[in-house]
């Protein structure tokens, strides 16, 4: 009898120390600086996105022309989308929405919503047609700003595997139109090379 | 006595914790769990089949039974459950591909699987699978009404099949370079061991490797097609031509494509009617009509027995392998507003490239069975009275078996057919011999219109979308 508790001790005390062993590794959550570079996998990630955004704007405001045809005016753009080419499904919207957040607060460019454009519509014909609003103080139809510039681009990816080394290379490449004369005012590209060797040991 | 008791309560709470994870096939072989499935699927209750999967794709070998519901959300129709399994499939071969070469959970795995079993080692999915994941993706995503994710899927299929050739080709450098004396011995021993698995090897010797996948190489092909890619287009039809040469539909896409992109040299290789047929511009009321056709499952794994020299003294071992009896593959016959229109043409044979994948492993099997054989014995020999004596015992006696895990509601064969239609709406039956169907395509002027159909259990699972 009392072997047979000894036993179940013993099995309880395997059994628990499992459960202990396993607690060991519960999750942890801490804040991190958003424009830390961020290497987790070698996946497209936050610092890629931030730094070709900087990028872009940069080159975008400090081009002689571009300077010179915003200095005293600000020109109306409206982004296409961009191209994913790549092999990993990358919301190029986010990296668009960064760079038109960008040129706005440099107060050099304004922008059109294309996205927005069902909704604009619907909203105006409440205001004008929907019999609800005051005439005078209704968004009068017809009278929005037509874009003078279009962005558009394209993001492409190589990957190359050898071994344990994983190397990506993006390339992201942006270009602005003038859309009256179809001329391509300005164009710049990012070149983003990385490497992952996988380590030895882990988890 | 005390010792043995709790030595019997040591044991006992190891099975608890092996029981614990029953959710993998340690006590039930996968292709009879699956069978299960597949009687669900035959009588149309989709719901049932994916729930029995649900818990299930908890567990270790979550990658295979995801793989299994993603595949039958597919065949039900549910693009979105489709890729949200999918999704969690490509997320778990990264996470595999990512791991460290030596990590805990990893060994913890394969060193019970050493005295054990190997279905104890976590489902960790062949590249033939992966790039067929990729390839279902990238229809799920046509469907879905999302052509650049689509587009993703279907670089990522090209890209993984050209790092897993590179990987092979490593790999068998790498164990040449570095096998161990052990290793060399079991081999040297068993010269031929091939000649023993000849049902497996006439299976796979129809496809020259596991990886090279014409029906991604096509689909990808399309897909740039769509998005007014030609060029990318044209490359793909041509390494789907490269391995199924005979396929008239792609001999046909090559032709059309080169002709439009003046690549005048490439065109040399084909025969004069074949160039006039495929330079035939559609017209200005004409589409493409493209029927994907998927049939049957793949050929599950079986255990056999094989004797294998290990230091001079004959073992027999448990293997897994394929059995060649599939059921011949018939085309299907297209009919369109009552005419005629042809018949399907093979463009992949996942059936032979799962043998495949499985031949090129077994070297590296026999080495890993043969190992584990003698670490049984010389532990069975030197602690037969120790608890990892006893462990040792019970898993050659009754845990001793194959792994005979694959994804096995792949299809066994898939065909093509692609054709210039006039536009409209219009009926279009399937036939197979056995099944037939009716279903309305809405063929548009200068669109692609494309049939997914799937036959599964005697059933023709046919969807259609015009891009």
């Amino acid at each position: 009898m009392l072997m047979k508790k000894n036993g179940a001790v013993i099995g309880l005390t395997l059994l628990t120390g499992s459960l202990l062993l396993l607690q060991g590794c519960s999750n942890k959550v801490a804040y991190q600086d958003a424009t830390e570079v961020e290497t987790t996998t070698i996946d497209f990630g936050s610092t890629d996105l931030q730094q070709i955004a900087a990028k872009m704007v940069d080159s975008l405001l400090t081009f002689p022309p571009i300077v010179e045809v915003t200095r005293e005016r600000r020109p109306v753009m409206f982004v296409d989308r961009i191209k994913n080419k790549t092999t990993e499904h990358i919301d190029t919207e986010s990296i668009t929405d960064t760079i038109t957040t960008r040129l706005l607060r440099s107060g050099k460019f304004r922008f059109v919503d294309m996205t927005k454009v069902a909704d604009v519509r619907e909203q105006l014909a409440f205001q004008n047609r929907g019999g609800m609003v005051n005439r005078n103080s209704a968004a009068q139809i017809g009278r929005q700003i037509g874009a003078e510039y279009m962005m558009y681009g394209n993001l492409s990816s190589i990957v190359k595997k050898s071994g344990d080394v994983k190397d990506v290379y993006y390339k992201f490449t942006l270009k602005v139109m003038h859309l009256e004369s179809g001329i391509i005012e300005w164009s710049d590209e990012k070149e983003i090379r990385k490497t992952r060797e996988k380590s030895l040991f882990g988890r | 006595m005390g010792l043995k008791k709790s030595m019997r309560w040591l044991v006992m709470s190891c099975m608890a914790l092996l029981s614990g994870c029953a959710t993998n096939s340690l006590f039930s072989p996968y292709p009879s769990q699956v069978a299960e499935i597949k009687q669900q699927i035959a009588v149309g209750d989709f719901a049932t089949a994916r729930k029995a999967l649900e818990k299930k794709s908890l567990g270790p070998d979550r990658m295979l039974y995801l793989m299994e519901r993603g595949r039958i959300a597919q065949i039900a129709g549910d693009t979105d459950a489709s890729i949200q399994d999918f999704k969690q499939v490509l997320t778990e071969f990264e996470a595999k591909e990512e791991a460290a070469k030596i990590s805990a959970t990893g060994a913890a795995g394969k060193t019970g699987a050493v005295l054990l079993n190997e279905n104890a080692i976590p489902y960790a999915g062949s590249a033939y699978e992966r790039i067929f994941v990729h390839s279902f993706q990238a229809l799920n995503y046509l469907w879905a009404d999302n052509l650049e994710a689509a587009g993703v899927e279907a670089r990522r299929a090209n890209l993984e099949q050209q790092l897993a050739l590179q990987a092979n080709e490593d790999e068998v450098e790498r164990a040449t370079a570095q096998e161990s004396a052990e290793e060399t011995m079991i081999l040297r021993q068993n010269p031929s061991y091939r000649r023993k698995f000849s049902s497996l090897t006439r299976l796979s010797s129809k496809v020259k490797n596991a990886i090279q996948n014409s029906y991604s190489f096509y689909l990808s092909g399309l897909i740039y097609e769509i998005n007014g890619e030609y060029n990318d287009a044209y490359i793909d039809y041509k390494k789907a031509l490269e391995i199924y040469p005979a396929n008239h539909y792609l001999r046909q896409d090559v032709v059309r494509l080169a002709r439009m992109l003046g690549m005048e040299e490439d065109l040399e290789r084909f025969g004069q009617a074949e160039v006039r047929e495929g330079m035939a511009r559609p017209a200005k009321d004409e589409g493409k009509l493209v029927v994907l056709y998927e049939q049957g499952y793949v050929p599950e794994k079986h255990e056999v027995n094989i004797v294998v020299d290990l230091r001079g003294v004959p073992n027999n071992l448990v293997f897994p392998t394929y059995f060649d009896r599939a059921s011949p593959n018939r085309p299907l016959v297209v009919g369109l507003s009552g005419r005629r229109l042809g018949e399907t043409e093979t463009i992949a044979e996942p059936a032979a490239m799962a043998a495949r994948a499985l031949e090129e492993q077994l070297a590296g099997m026999i080495v890993r069975q043969g190992l584990r054989a003698i670490a049984r014995e010389q532990l069975k020999d030197n602690q037969m009275n120790s608890t990892f004596g006893i462990l040792a015992g019970i898993g050659q006696l009754l845990l001793n078996r194959a792994d005979l895990r694959s994804w096995l509601t792949l299809p066994a064969e898939v065909q093509l057919l692609d054709a210039t239609v006039s536009a409209g709406k219009q009926r279009l039956t399937l036939r197979n011999g056995v099944q037939s169907k009716a279903i309305t395509v809405d063929v548009r002027p200068g669109r692609i219109t494309i049939v997914h159909v799937i036959a599964v259990s005697g059933q023709l699972h046919a969807r259609t979308i015009t891009i």
